[in-house]
């Protein structure tokens, strides 16, 4: 065994130097050749060099269109819409492959999103600029989003056995925003009433369905989620 | 790998147990602070005499599943607080990363709080500090080591020093023994002054660089002996010697060195939980000239200890940490506003209290037939991102080992500490992972 004549120690490990004072001991991987820790070998990070590279192309698409926009002035300020598009792609890739959180709230959070941004395109395209009774996003875009991510939400838990319980509070989650779409409609008056009824009518339906099949396992989940 | 449950495991563990748990008091803190500059892990470790198979121990993991369930858990998010529920995927064992107490990526361990390693002869558990303190996981440990030992053929008998599969898991392990031991009543938090912060050039990428220094428990007493202390406080007055004679001299003079020292609250209380059960004070001391002495350095340490290391301190810490969490508007505030709040305030006040933290696990008692397998047992905080060197104690058959984790390249605090040892006659034989020249 080494020693460091400095320090006064004994050296262990397969190092040259002491690891107190870094004194230079030669010979020291004859006497001690396993090292005590593994060995550091850098990884190049690939994932970090794509993420920022989105970011920057996002901030440079949304600058260029506004600078386009208000170069071409024609009365309509579509680099909004074009931002809301760029934006809601640049974090939907973040929220579904960087961020860690659970699918079901990435489920619910897409569903709300992508309404949202409906809902923006839809006021912008609009001549008034404010919400038409006729729009298409709360009579047609919604209730086919909270229907397909209802559905997907259906698909996952059938699929994923072990992880059914974890989705029940999710997919009760979509399925009151289910409702949303109809109560826009009902009271703007908005036609078509379908699409929002089918979705409202899905809703009460998985709804109805869970606590006649599940009401324990949401009971549970409910005082997990909610204790104080 | 498909794992079967070896017919010796007690199944019946897992029915008892309830589903899901609330954090502990001290547990509550760590989801929220914790981030990959700290992680707030610490690893238990013990080299075997033969090098570990990893598909054994593979199995010990799986096999201690329904023993500990308290450990087998994964958070999830509440609306006012987290919990933790039972986990029913797989936890993976791999082989043993050079990054030292990394931040845990729950999302790739499956969801577990805690990782277990093997590197060579050794096998390492690294804790998150939320499921428990450092007296849990050395349990679950041995437990691991133990099981390890029993696959691997050899005959063992637990002496009732080790908790073993064959046993079912009780309540009093699982339960939350800061809400069961805390009475009512006002109380007042000890107020302690911003601590004087060791700094230094970081490590650009992060990491822990380790220096251990082992020696024999023996002349180590005799040393603290010598000087009429206990070896806690020998170590914590010489760590405090070490930051006094190495720091700053400017801002010395202006903040304390606060030595923060855990205290395993178990003994008090005869408490079994293998959750968090701890608490802690400060030995605080003031810089006065460049002629600082040990010995007054160790009265001073000595007192704090006095003052500071009986229950009637130590159930005031307990109370003002319970009825901070009892309290009504913080348990209706929603857990991002308590999230927003508590990291707001630890990152201004709490993380700025202490200047070291130096634990002390104490002597780790192994039944013959498993210690005669078992070379050393060691004991690893983890490091804040460029933060001073805190020192983790723990012994074993008759050896101290004295882990130092640094978030920074100097270690003239290590150097004075380990020399001061040595000049006391004390042989040392000391191992680092030199992460300072990786980065």
């Amino acid at each position: 065994m080494l020693y460091c004549i400095d320090c006064k120690v004994r050296i262990t490990g397969n190092s040259d130097r002491c690891p107190l004072c870094d004194k230079h001991m030669p010979g020291a991987y004859q006497q001690n050749p396993e090292p005590k820790y593994p060995e550091y070998i850098p990884k190049v990070r690939s994932n970090r060099k794509v993420a920022k590279a989105m970011f920057i192309s996002a901030i440079l698409l949304i600058m260029l269109s506004a600078g386009i926009n208000a170069l071409t002035w024609s009365g309509s300020l579509w680099s909004v819409i074009f931002s809301a598009y760029v934006l809601y792609i640049w974090l939907m890739g973040l929220v579904t492959f960087k961020t860690r959180v659970h699918l079901g709230i990435k489920l619910v959070g897409h569903a709300i999103s992508v309404s949202v941004l409906m809902l923006i395109m839809n006021v912008f395209i609009s001549k008034t600029g404010t919400l038409n009774p006729v729009t298409w996003s709360v009579s047609y875009g919604m209730p086919i989003v909270f229907i397909a991510f209802i559905v997907a939400a259906v698909i996952i838990m059938i699929k994923k056995k072990q992880n059914r319980k974890d989705f029940l509070f999710y997919l009760l989650c979509l399925c009151v925003a289910g409702f949303v779409p109809f109560i826009i409609v009902l009271c703007f008056l908005t036609e078509p009433m379908l699409p929002g009824l089918i979705a409202a009518a899905i809703s009460y339906l998985i709804i109805m369905g869970l606590a006649v099949f599940a009401r324990k396992a949401i009971a549970e989940e409910f005082v997990k989620k909610f204790h104080v | 790998m498909v794992l079967q449950l070896n017919p010796l495991v007690n199944t019946k563990t897992g029915h008892a147990a309830p589903k899901w748990f609330r954090l502990d008091n001290a547990a509550k803190i760590y989801p929220v602070v914790a981030g990959p500059q700290n992680g707030h892990v610490f690893r238990i470790s013990m080299t075997l005499t033969e090098d570990i198979d990893p598909k054994l121990l593979q199995q010990a993991v799986f096999d201690l599943k329904p023993r500990f369930p308290t450990f087998y858990v994964r958070m999830r998010r509440g609306f006012f607080w987290y919990y933790y529920e039972k986990n029913e995927r797989t936890l993976e064992v791999k082989p043993e990363p050079p990054f030292m107490c990394k931040s845990i990526d729950f999302f790739a361990n499956n969801g577990y709080q805690f990782s277990c390693y093997y590197h060579k002869k050794r096998i390492s558990v690294e804790v998150f500090h939320s499921i428990c303190d450092g007296n849990g996981a050395l349990e679950y440990t041995k437990s691991l080591v133990y099981r390890y030992l029993e696959l691997k053929g050899y005959p063992m008998e637990s002496e009732n020093m080790v908790l073993t599969v064959d046993q079912s898991p009780s309540a009093e392990e699982m339960e939350d023994s800061f809400l069961k031991n805390y009475k009512e009543g006002p109380s007042t938090r000890p107020v302690v002054n911003k601590a004087y912060e060791i700094k230094g050039t970081p490590f650009i990428q992060g990491g822990t660089g380790v220096i251990t220094g082992k020696m024999s428990v023996e002349e180590l007493k005799k040393v603290a002996k010598d000087y009429n202390a206990t070896v806690t406080q020998f170590l914590a007055a010489l760590l405090a010697y070490s930051i006094l004679k190495t720091g700053d001299r400017k801002r010395l003079a202006r903040r304390p060195v606060n030595i923060f020292i855990p205290v395993n609250m178990r003994k008090y209380f005869n408490s079994k939980t293998l959750r968090n059960f701890s608490l802690y004070f400060y030995s605080i001391h003031k810089y006065k000239d460049d002629s600082i002495e040990f010995k007054e350095i160790l009265e001073k340490t000595k007192q704090d200890f006095e003052e500071k290391l009986n229950l009637a301190h130590l159930l005031e810490t307990m109370k003002a940490n319970v009825a901070a969490e009892k309290n009504l508007a913080v348990r209706g505030s929603p857990l991002f506003v308590k999230k927003l709040l508590l990291k707001a305030g630890y990152s201004m006040f709490a993380n700025r209290l202490a200047t070291a933290t130096i634990t002390n696990l104490g002597n780790v008692v192994l039944p013959s037939s498993m210690s005669k397998y078992v070379e050393d047992v060691e004991l690893n905080l983890g490091a804040r991102y460029k933060s001073g060197p805190n020192a983790a104690v723990v012994s074993c058959k008759g050896v101290a080992s004295v882990a130092f984790s640094r978030g920074i390249k100097e270690k003239e605090v290590e150097k004075t500490f380990f020399r001061f040892l040595s000049e006391q006659g004390i042989k040392v034989e000391i191992q680092g992972n030199y992460w300072e020249k990786y980065f």
